[in-house]
């Protein structure tokens, strides 16, 4: 990790195109509008405060040109030299980019529980066997007789059937699948349609500018990824704040549960990591060992490499109490405005079972003061738990912080759970 | 903890989270009640239901199987499930000549199924009619039309599971009378059982129906053993293999059954009251009724039919009948016989003690969790609250009273509620005890919460709340002690009229089956979905009167 300060500095160029000087954050081309990238010999520009950072976001991933194409369209000199220099560079990074395609993540991780399925499988006790048998027998029957099931059985979803103890429990879960089988039939169904209008829109361009200048425009430069900026703000909100604490202390969930929340928390993250002042996410009281931290690390591929504190310490210990605020629904008192000296505890948990007031009862026990969301003061509730996910509640956190405003900020629960929004508090 | 202080009775609505878990498990496991339910929500009468089952020639199980295939969607099932019995009863009727079932070739099949399959999409028409012949409770379905069914189902490679096909065939087969039959439908069970040495639940359920009719009924026991790998057995199964004990005269193995679902909390099939009931023996007849009577099992208004039917012919011969039905609401005595229902027992010391230990370490303490419910501090109050000013007549649960009303009203008149009722306890000279909770200090009028506190004993909460799933969280012999305590304590507050207060009161009788000196009382479930702790109202007065002049 760098410097603070050196990641500041790069946050001010970067945040300025090169070539009209006006503010530009957050964009896919970096610090130039894409309009501007033949015009300017970008590594000229007196912005240019660090040339080795600089170098390293020299590429051209979108150009489908040939070397030789692509050298002859560059119209200033010193930029070709630059480019001869670093051009080793570029095919390490164009390399390591085409790998990265070929190891996505999520089916890599897809795979790996797979193999570990299969693993646990081939190891099973008798009485264990013999259950597998009976359900392998009872799939066959439900699929021929044309229950809703789904066409292709993985080694990880027997091992789920598995665990099931009675007959509606396997039905919901073959009703699940049958849903999720359908939707990745439909996507694999778009993409291959996306995938063959793409190439007939290319032959047909390179059929009708047979002898102009039939090259993409010219890009020298790196797309700067959004993680640049977003480590700098990410390092910042870890020393200056503001702190979100996410209570891990539940460990009473199951398997599919735990795997809800960390899909959670990754929608806290999508949505955390876009704002110009992230908050810091401090994940407390994670056991070792436990089904939610593992769960955590197994899911969240990346968390290693992004800012957040992952610690086994309760809140108590890492903030002072006076400061700290427990949310819960069960809360009786409403939060009024969003304050810069608290340090607000969300509970991480999901139970479709049964809903018990445990997020209370831990601030409670923790004598922390809690308080709730004054959804009965701005809503007209209808239906539905007031309780809500972790995702829902940061992006309320994120709106209340930077508009101050609780009508905007409730705009984020679920449009079904409320009639109208009042325009003023109601007592 | 309660019995010390002598808190003989609660007003107010328990929470009722129970009820819903009870809902949901009649919806899971008991056929008739799932009719029922069915009926709260679609607005249908359960009698139509019936009538629209008998017409399609489908019993309630399949009807039901059908409903539940779809899952979540049940309600929404309904029409559909109907919509396509209907459908395919046409195609049989369209096509084929009542006086002509017999064994149909494939091209005649060929003939009746052209054109169906964009009637009813992603669906396996020939199999569904197969099933519907095969579970059909109409007795004069043509085996030979089935038997060709099958046949073309194999032939023509229509999907299937073959092991499906063939129980529904065993269950059709033995419906059947006739050495023949029997033969084949026990070549057909030795063949599926060499084939398979482990079985699903369904396939099972299915072969238990079928066996229990052959000599080799026995054999239940192992395929009951065989279900437990998957999944619970069912209280269908359970009173399957009563059926068969009561064919084959193994009262038992029956009885055995019987107190394992008792044990289970198991719903009892009409098929068993009937087979019990269709015994010619009377004192094999009054020993299921006492066995009923010592288990406090209520039977259904079917199961009530019944026995009416029972006694009559067991008595209408040698003396005069008279079978009544009456409601207890208002009194204890029997309106026709004029003889008092049994008086309630209390509930005996040790069963309450283990009640209340029950009570204060798994529902207040919550197994160690104090803070769901409350804190230690508050607790500890309380507890001295009760030591100090116990023991209490009647405690009243303040605001669940005051809630009693309308929607809209005033927070005077909801009070005003509340003072009333304490009022009339007053006017009996009992020491009240008023639980509230903190808020009502505030929003309350001061002159009558000084009318409250000059008169009860006044207990504030400010955390305690929501104890609710009491008879869950006792588990099952506490519970069961709860949920009798509940009824012959609890007090319900059911609205005010101009100057007279409506309670319902606890029962003081017994709302077990009971004998008398010349016949039965017999207490029935008229209601669709009835809670626990509310008493079954409807009762049946069987009596023999005078020896007809022979």
């Amino acid at each position: 990790m760098q410097k603070p300060s050196v990641l500041r500095s790069i946050h001010y160029l970067l945040g300025r195109c090169v070539s009209c000087h006006q503010k530009r954050f957050y964009t896919k081309c970096g610090m130039i509008h894409p309009y501007h990238i033949s015009t300017v010999s970008v590594l000229k520009s007196p912005y240019c405060l660090n040339r080795s950072i600089y170098r390293n976001f020299l590429f051209c991933k979108y150009s489908t040109a040939t070397k030789a194409e692509k050298q002859a369209n560059l119209s200033s000199s010193e930029v070709k030299e630059k480019l001869d220099e670093s051009s080793t560079s570029v095919n390490e990074l164009s390399k390591s980019a085409s790998g990265s395609t070929v190891t996505n993540p999520a089916r890599e991780l897809k795979l790996e529980e797979e193999r570990r399925a299969t693993e646990i499988l081939e190891h099973l006790s008798p009485e264990k066997a013999k259950k597998l048998k009976v359900l392998r027998l009872e799939y066959d029957i439900w699929l021929s007789s044309g229950h809703r099931t789904p066409r292709n059985m993985t080694n990880a979803m027997w091992l789920e059937l598995l665990e099931s103890e009675s007959v509606t429990s396997r039905n919901k879960l073959y009703k699940f699948w049958c849903i999720k089988e359908a939707a990745q039939r439909k996507h694999e169904y778009k993409k291959q349609k996306r995938k063959e209008h793409h190439l007939a829109r290319l032959q047909e361009r390179a059929k009708s500018n047979d002898d102009e200048d039939n090259t993409y425009p010219n890009k020298i430069l790196k797309k700067i990824k959004d993680d640049d900026y977003h480590k700098h703000n990410f390092a910042f909100s870890m020393i200056h704040g503001p702190h979100l604490v996410i209570d891990m202390s539940y460990d009473d969930m199951r398997d599919r549960e735990a795997r809800n929340l960390v899909s959670q928390f990754l929608k806290c993250h999508g949505y955390n990591k876009t704002r110009s002042e992230p908050f810091h996410f401090h994940f407390c009281n994670v056991k070792k060992d436990s089904l939610v931290a593992e769960a955590l690390y197994r899911y969240f591929i990346n968390l290693d490499q992004i800012l957040y504190t992952v610690s086994e310490e309760s809140y108590l210990d890492c903030y002072p109490q006076k400061n700290l605020v427990y949310l819960s629904p069960y809360a009786k008192h409403p939060m009024t405005e969003f304050s810069y000296d608290d340090i607000y505890i969300l509970g991480g948990m999901v139970d479709k079972v049964s809903e018990l007031p445990m997020s209370i009862a831990k601030a409670k026990k923790d004598r922390v003061r809690c308080v709730k969301l004054p959804l009965d003061q701005y809503l007209q509730w209808t239906k539905g738990s007031k309780a809500l996910t972790l995702d829902q509640m940061v992006m309320i956190l994120h709106t209340l912080k930077e508009t101050n405003d609780w009508g905007q900020a409730l705009n984020h629960v679920p449009k079904r759970k409320f009639l109208w929004l009042h325009e003023k508090k109601q007592s | 903890m309660l019995s010390n202080f002598g808190m003989r009775m609660l007003i107010g609505r328990m929470h009722c989270q129970h009820i819903v878990e009870q809902f949901y498990r009649l919806l899971t496991t008991h056929t008739d009640q799932l009719l029922l339910t069915h009926h709260i929500t679609a607005q249908h009468s359960h009698r139509t239901r019936i009538n629209k089952c008998n017409q399609y020639k489908l019993s309630l199980r399949t009807y039901c199987s059908r409903m539940s295939r779809d899952g979540s969607t049940r309600n929404k099932s309904v029409p559909r499930v109907l919509e396509q019995t209907q459908y395919l009863q046409s195609l049989l009727d369209d096509n084929v000549q009542k006086d002509k079932l017999h064994y149909l070739s494939v091209e005649e099949w060929d003939g009746i199924f052209e054109g169906s399959s964009d009637k009813l999409r992603h669906d396996n028409i020939p199999l569904r009619l197969f099933e519907m012949l095969a579970f059909s409770t109409d007795a004069d379905v043509s085996l030979e039309l089935a038997r060709s069914l099958r046949d073309y189902i194999t032939k023509k490679g229509i999907q299937h599971s073959p092991l499906a096909l063939d129980t529904g065939y065993m269950v059709l087969l033995s419906k059947q009378q006739g050495q023949s039959t029997l033969d084949e439908l026990l070549a057909i069970y030795d063949d599926i059982r060499s084939q398979y040495d482990v079985l699903d639940s369904k396939s099972i359920n299915e072969l238990i129906l079928a066996i229990i009719h052959t000599p080799r009924w026995k054999d239940c026991f192992e395929l009951l053993e065989m279900i437990k790998i998957s999944a619970s057995p069912t209280p269908v199964t359970y009173s399957n293999i009563v059926l068969g004990a009561l064919i084959h005269g193994d009262f038992d193995i029956a009885y055995q059954m019987l107190d394992i679902m008792h044990k289970n909390d198991m719903y009892i099939y009409d098929i068993v009251y009937e087979a019990f009931l269709a015994n010619n023996d009377m004192s094999s007849v009054e020993c299921f009724l006492d066995y009923l009577r010592e288990n406090g099992t209520i039977p259904s208004s079917k199961a009530s039919i019944l026995m009416k039917d029972w006694f009559q012919r067991q008595y209408g011969k040698e003396y005069e009948v008279k079978c009544e039905t009456f409601l207890s609401k208002t009194s204890d005595l029997c309106p026709h016989c004029k003889i008092p229902l049994e008086m309630l027992e209390p509930i005996r010391e040790e069963e309450f003690m283990a009640m209340r230990e029950a009570f204060i370490n798994r529902v207040l303490y919550r197994k160690g969790d104090v803070y769901i419910n409350t804190t230690p501090k508050e607790l500890k109050k309380f507890t001295e609250f009760l030591h100090q000013s116990g023991p209490f007549d009647v405690v009243i649960d303040g605001l669940n009273v005051s809630y009693n009303t309308k929607r809209k009203v005033s927070v005077r008149h909801r009070a005003e509620i509340v003072k009333s009722v304490i009022r009339y306890f007053v006017k009996q000279e009992m020491r009240i005890c008023v639980m509230s909770k903190k808020h009502v200090l505030n929003s309350w009028p001061r002159d009558i919460l000084d009318y409250i506190s000059n008169n009860a004993t006044c207990f504030y909460t400010s955390n305690m709340d929501e104890l609710r799933d009491h008879c869950f969280l006792l588990g099952p012999e506490p519970g069961a002690t709860f949920k009798q305590w509940q009824l012959q304590h609890q007090i319900v507050f059911r609205g005010k009229t101009d100057n007279k207060l409506i309670f319902r009161w606890p029962p003081k009788h017994r709302t077990t089956i009971q004998r008398t000196q010349h016949g039965w009382h017999i207490p029935y479930e008229d209601q669709e979905l009835r809670e626990d702790f509310k008493p079954p109202h409807s009762w049946l007065c069987l009596q023999r009167l005078n020896a007809k002049p022979s």
